[in-house]
């Protein structure tokens, strides 16, 4: 009953507004992604369907020939939406689950992490405002970019858990730090290049702090973080490295150098943070984007032009003020940086100035990095390219404002902060107002053909440029032999002879795996229509065959003797494939350990 | 500095923000309506300027170059801002327009705190610069209709009423500077919305005199008692006496404004029967045409166009709907009379009924008959005054919060989320219209060859002097500027070539004056000019070899050739030099002379109430020093 009385319960409760455009009937296929949302739960569902525990290989891409997508495509929103489509909801069900859980999650996570710092009602408000922020809405219903979606989701909970590292320096934090950080890697591979340069400002920021406050060079503190840090790029091994080991398989450029992904012209223009025009179009080179990359109203008016109230109300109230004492022993002040002076009983708990406008500070890094001046960071830092967008660097702006709005309300607020005073549940419905009439996607239906494998021929038939090849491939495919039964809905052929005389005949068709039976009157060439890539491997009559890529598109091709046979062919690990996921299996142990480190030490 | 201190003065001007970034896109809002108009006003400033004339009165390619006394009847103010923001930034002209639009938004903010934090507080001020800000009619002459003058004159208002509460409540000499610099400032950028506004000042000023006077003693019971009666007469006097001394300082500002502002004022009024009247205030704007359907008070939809005769204005004329919630909010409050509140809420309340009610046709009659009402040209012009009472009134249930709080309204720690949340609100109610339509610019863009085309597709600009019998539809001289070349003369040798009689070399052109040599063969000749008469324009004839000078005279209406009413000069018979130059006429020199006696009597003021201050400081100082003596 306690925990119903939560803010928290109240903030899940407004999440409907955002929330429900999902309990619509059919989907939102206009959004930039929407289709990709659909399309690659697809592919991850057939590849665990075939038994695969990490697919990789998504079989009906690039014209059906298949391509390596969740390689290098972060998997883990897709991982999620597929526990509820095997439990029986629809494609478009599970998807949009995935939606409304993210969307809870942020605003849970941004809660936790705020209400550590300032106290529930401020958390209440940034939790609000982080869950309704423009670009949070322009992620979900406009761009439909799911595995980004979830990034945001997971974005306080990673500073939050390494704040905890820091706070309590013991083993179980470390251990959901890492996990955290390796789960966000796994989301969402640009997140990478977001979140965790700002997050590391932070930890130097705090480490600073401390330093200068306790007079000691904080190492333990240094230590753990270092090794949440560690631990979570060793728990994304299964991911990450194979992205870097075979990225030389792949024709990366394909996905980069397009006119549309070039940073230089994607900047934003100043006045866009301010902008309220709202729009379905894509983000343009020029000031004209189709769609709002907006701070929005209450994350400027509470983040930033509340701030000189802010503090000087704060310095106001750092004189003793008799009706402004917190309870000390409130539950929801558990937690409390060694920053921010836990509550006294004759001083009311107060934003630390530091931290507050070490925040603002991220913040502001974060929307410079989305502006034109910060052009010559971009050419020279590695690896911020893969970012594509400038205007990415909104989410974590949004989030650290965010986090400034609450420390503001803290501020401001007249009574203590570990109630919801009235006056913020007011501000609350003018956050939503604010919000509202955004939370609104294009509805379209969705038909079957939408949720099913010939979706993503379809898309590539609309989409000719986003037909991944390998590098073995002279190119993108102009066709295949397996559209037209696609389209007709027949049985795809899998394999067909080059060379000699015969037969092929279908056996079964999975996600990484086909069997056929080959009835050869001479010695023959077979080709499956499937991408030569590295892991593919065949078996002739259960015996292992070689293979080699053949043709412009590099296609499986393998010689069969004459005669009546059976082949089949498996996507099947590398030895990098095999060494990163016994990383990951080995540091889930280890995280496990550690979660539990403090009762086994109780025990033994 | 006590302003510059304040936490709310920041952050209500943070929150213009939202209104500031239209503008911060880049292009330029050609389709506005006086878009265009503001880019080539600041253009002929800056040229002029160029020529050393800091107040120049005549612009010199209205017209098609024939030249339009523009600025001697249109307050310069706005013009005068944007041609300096022009040249002290590195600016192109489109963006000199939208600079200082900016300005304009950040000192309407500014303004408005000020005022309100001197009658409500600063957590009132804040509410009450946001609303002013994002007041919808604010917002329509920003972005929709570009009236870079009257945003201006818009900003300004709540100054003077700052300025003039200030004098009543504090006469000395510094406030009495304060009003005559706000007052004056006011109508040096707008005539209409000066027009508009000193009646509204007017009666503010009366009744803070009033008040001050203690005037509620006798509207309260015991005054109906016959007891009171009695002394009815006594404190009559007495009230007219304190009143008096009360209306002194205020007063003495509001003449020093007018006299301050007289260089423009002046010449404004006498000589504005010198242009053709007709043209601004016939045909399209014939006010009946033009009056607000009481749906279109109310009615959220917004639009780019112009106003237009029926109710189907694209414009839109909006009060707003958060700031008419809060304004009724306001008249509950003032239901409750508040302690010292009362009157001045209940004036505002007023100003509002009475601004909306003058943009109907249920005010025709006012209209029709009441002097002066008719100058605002269209009655949507009244919104100004809906407008600045929207944004006083916007933090009035502030006082009920406080009530309920218990809690003294400029306590530090008294609740800033109540007026946050509210100006939020404001500005999400506003949020739709934050928008300017950029479009690509016409031909000739912001130069002369620009103006010329601007004049040739709309007329808007080809104002005609009195002597003028048709309007202008091209020119020799827009032939010039659209080719892009200096104009070096603006005598019609079309008209000297065909003339036997008749010699002219031209020596030496500005904007503002020609010299040249003439040689006539018969008495009567004259020498024309592209130019347009104006009381102003002066002839000197000179000896040709030593310039000494023979004979100077203005030019009359006589002194011009039909239909355009240009310059026709008379010139003696023989040989001579003759330079023609727009100089003041005797109005326009008092006017300045009575401008330039006001400035050196408000330094005067200036420097004495600065000793005064001085010394009232060091007075109080010795004070803290020896409490005893």
């Amino acid at each position: 009953m306690n925990r119903l009385r939560s803010p928290l319960s109240l903030l899940l409760l407004l999440s409907i507004f955002i929330l429900a455009p999902l309990l619509a009937s059919g989907y939102f296929l206009h959004a930039h992604d929407a289709r990709h949302s659909l399309i690659w739960l697809v592919e991850y569902d057939q590849g665990i369907r075939d038994g695969f525990l990490w697919p990789r290989w998504a079989p009906d891409h690039s014209q059906g020939y298949g391509y390596p997508l969740f390689t290098f495509y972060a998997p883990l929103a897709f991982a999620i939406a597929e526990v509820f489509h095997l439990l029986g909801a629809s494609i478009v069900g599970a998807v949009k689950i995935t939606w409304a859980l993210a969307t809870i999650f942020a605003g849970v996570s941004m809660y936790k992490l705020a209400r550590s710092l300032w106290g529930v009602g401020p958390a209440f408000i940034a939790g609000l405002l982080y869950m309704t922020a423009p670009y949070h809405l322009v992620n979900s219903y406009v761009r439909g970019s799911l595995a980004e979606f979830v990034a945001l989701a997971l974005y306080p909970w990673v500073i939050y858990s390494f704040w905890q590292v820091l706070e309590r320096k013991n083993a179980r934090s470390v251990a959901l730090a890492a996990l955290s950080l390796g789960l966000l890697i796994m989301t969402h591979s640009v997140t990478l290049m977001l979140l965790p340069p700002l997050l590391a400002l932070l930890i130097l920021t705090w480490l600073a702090l401390d330093w200068r406050r306790t007079g000691k060079p904080p190492w333990r503190a240094t230590g753990y973080a270092l090794a949440a840090g560690l631990l979570g790029g060793m728990l994304s091994a299964i991911f990450l490295l194979p992205v870097i080991g075979e990225t030389k398989y792949i024709v990366v450029d394909q996905w980069l150098p397009a006119e549309s992904y070039n940073y230089p012209k994607q900047f934003l223009y100043l006045f866009q943070w301010f902008d309220f025009t709202w729009g379905y179009g894509f983000a343009l080179p020029g000031p004209d984007d189709g769609m709002n990359l907006s701070i929005g109203l209450w994350l400027v008016a509470l983040g930033l032009a509340a701030l000189p109230l802010a503090l000087s109300v704060r310095r106001h109230s750092l004189a003793p003020a008799g009706d402004r004492r917190p309870k000390t022993e409130d539950r929801d002040q558990q937690v409390s940086p060694s920053s921010v002076p836990r509550p006294r009983s004759d001083a009311p708990a107060q934003p630390s100035l530091t931290l507050w406008i070490g925040f603002l500070i991220i913040a502001a890094i974060a929307l410079f990095a989305t502006l034109a001046p910060s052009q010559i960071f971009w050419d020279v830092i590695p690896m911020i390219k893969l970012v594509q967008f400038p205007f990415r660097f909104l989410a974590p702006a949004t989030l650290f404002l965010a986090l400034v709005a609450a420390g503001s309300v803290a501020a401001l607020l007249p009574a203590r902060r570990n109630a919801l005073h009235p006056i913020l549940l007011a501000l609350a419905l003018a956050i939503l107002l604010g919000s509202y009439a955004y939370a609104k996607p294009q509805h379209t239906p969705a038909p079957e053909s939408a949720q099913s494998p010939v979706a993503d021929i379809q898309f590539e038939l609309d989409y000719p440029d986003m037909r991944g090849s390998t590098a073995f491939a002279d190119g993108k495919p102009v066709t295949s032999p397996k559209i037209e039964a696609y389209l007709a809905g027949e049985p795809i052929p899998l394999a067909g002879i080059i060379d000699g005389a015969g037969t092929v005949e279908t056996i079964r068709h999975g996600a990484g795996s086909d069997e056929v039976k080959v009835v050869a009157e001479t010695p023959v060439i077979l080709q499956f229509y499937t991408y030569w890539y590295p892991g593919w491997r065949a078996w002739i009559d259960g015996e292992q065959a070689e293979t080699r890529p053949e043709g412009p598109d590099a296609l499986i091709t393998l010689n069969v003797p004459a005669g009546e046979h059976d082949v089949r062919i498996r996507f099947t690990n590398t030895p990098l494939r095999t060494l990163s996921a016994l990383i990951t299996l080995a540091t889930l142990l280890i995280l496990a350990l550690l979660f539990f480190w403090d009762t086994i030490r109780q025990r033994f | 500095m006590k302003t510059l201190r304040s936490a709310s003065f920041w952050t209500a001007m943070l929150l213009t923000i939202f209104a500031i970034a239209p503008f911060l896109k880049p292009g330029y809002f050609w389709a506005a309506h006086d878009a265009r108009h503001d880019v080539y006003f600041i253009l002929q400033y800056n040229i002029t300027w160029n020529e050393g004339i800091l107040f120049p009165r005549w612009s010199p390619d209205w017209a098609f170059g024939y030249g339009y006394p523009f600025f001697n009847i249109y307050a310069p103010g706005a013009t005068f801002l944007g041609t300096l923001l022009y040249r002290l930034l590195p600016l192109t002209l489109e963006n000199a327009v939208k600079a200082t639009f900016i300005v304009t938004l950040l000192i309407s903010a500014w303004a408005m705190w000020l005022f309100v934090r001197d009658w409500l507080g600063e957590r009132a001020a804040l509410v009450a610069a946001v609303a002013y800000v994002y007041v919808p009619y604010h917002l329509v002459d920003v972005y929709v209709r570009a009236a870079m003058a009257e945003s201006l004159a818009l900003a300004l208002l709540p100054l003077s009423l700052w300025a003039v509460r200030r004098a009543v409540r504090h006469p000395n000499a510094l406030n009495v500077v304060l009003v005559a610099l706000a007052y004056a400032a006011i109508h040096l950028s707008s005539n209409l919305v000066a027009l508009l506004f000193t009646p509204v000042l007017g009666l503010y000023l009366l009744l803070l005199v009033c008040q001050r006077a203690g005037a509620t003693h006798l509207m309260r019971p015991s005054f109906r008692q016959n007891e009171a009666l009695v002394k009815a007469g006594k404190r009559g006097s007495e009230f007219l006496a304190s009143g008096a001394s009360h209306l002194l300082a205020p007063a003495a500002g509001l003449i020093l404004g007018v006299t301050l502002a007289a260089f423009f004022i002046l010449p404004a009024l006498a000589e504005k029967n010198f242009v053709n009247l007709s043209q601004w205030y016939g045909g399209y704007y014939d006010f009946h045409e033009h009056f607000v359907y009481f749906a279109q008070l109310f009615d959220p939809r917004w639009g780019y166009g112009i106003s237009t005769p029926g109710p189907n204005d694209s414009l839109s004329y909006q009060l707003g709907l958060a700031l008419f919630a809060l304004a009724a909010l306001a008249f509950w409050v003032w239901l409750h009379r508040p302690k010292g509140k009362t009157a001045e809420i209940g004036f505002w309340l007023v100003i509002l009924l009475g601004g909306a009610w003058l943009t109907t046709a249920a005010s025709t009659l006012a209209w029709d008959y009441v002097p002066m009402v008719s100058m605002a040209q269209f009655p949507w012009r009244y919104l100004t005054l809906a407008a600045l009472s929207l944004a006083i009134l916007a933090p009035v249930i502030l006082i009920a919060a406080d009530r309920a709080t218990d809690r003294p309204p400029d306590h530090p720690t008294a609740s800033w989320l109540i007026p946050l949340m509210l100006s939020g609100l404001i500005i999400f109610a506003s949020s739709r219209y934050l928008n300017i339509q950029v479009t690509d610019p016409p031909p000739g863009g912001a130069t002369l060859a620009g103006l010329m085309e601007f004049e040739r597709s709309s007329d808007e600009m080809t104002g005609m002097t009195s002597t003028a019998d048709e309007v202008a539809a091209w020119s020799p001289i827009a032939d010039l500027h659209t080719a892009g070349l200096p104009v070096t003369t603006q005598v019609d040798y079309g008209l000297v070539q065909a003339n036997p009689n008749l010699a002219v070399d031209a020596r030496e052109h500005s904007v503002t004056s020609e010299t040249v040599r003439v040689w006539a063969g018969a008495p009567g000749q004259r020498v024309p000019f592209y130019r347009q008469w104006y009381p102003g324009w002066t002839a000197t004839l000179m000896d040709p070899d030593t310039g000494e000078v023979r004979q100077r005279f203005a030019l009359t209406p006589d002194d011009t050739r039909p239909p355009y009413g240009l310059l026709d000069v008379p010139v003696p018979e023989g040989d001579s030099l003759l330079r023609i130059s727009f100089e003041n006429t005797p109005i326009r020199t008092i006017g300045n002379a009575i401008s330039i006696l006001t400035v050196l009597l408000l330094l005067g003021l200036l420097v004495w109430g600065g000793v005064q201050r001085f010394r009232r400081v060091a007075n109080s100082k010795s004070e803290i020093r020896n409490p005893k003596s």
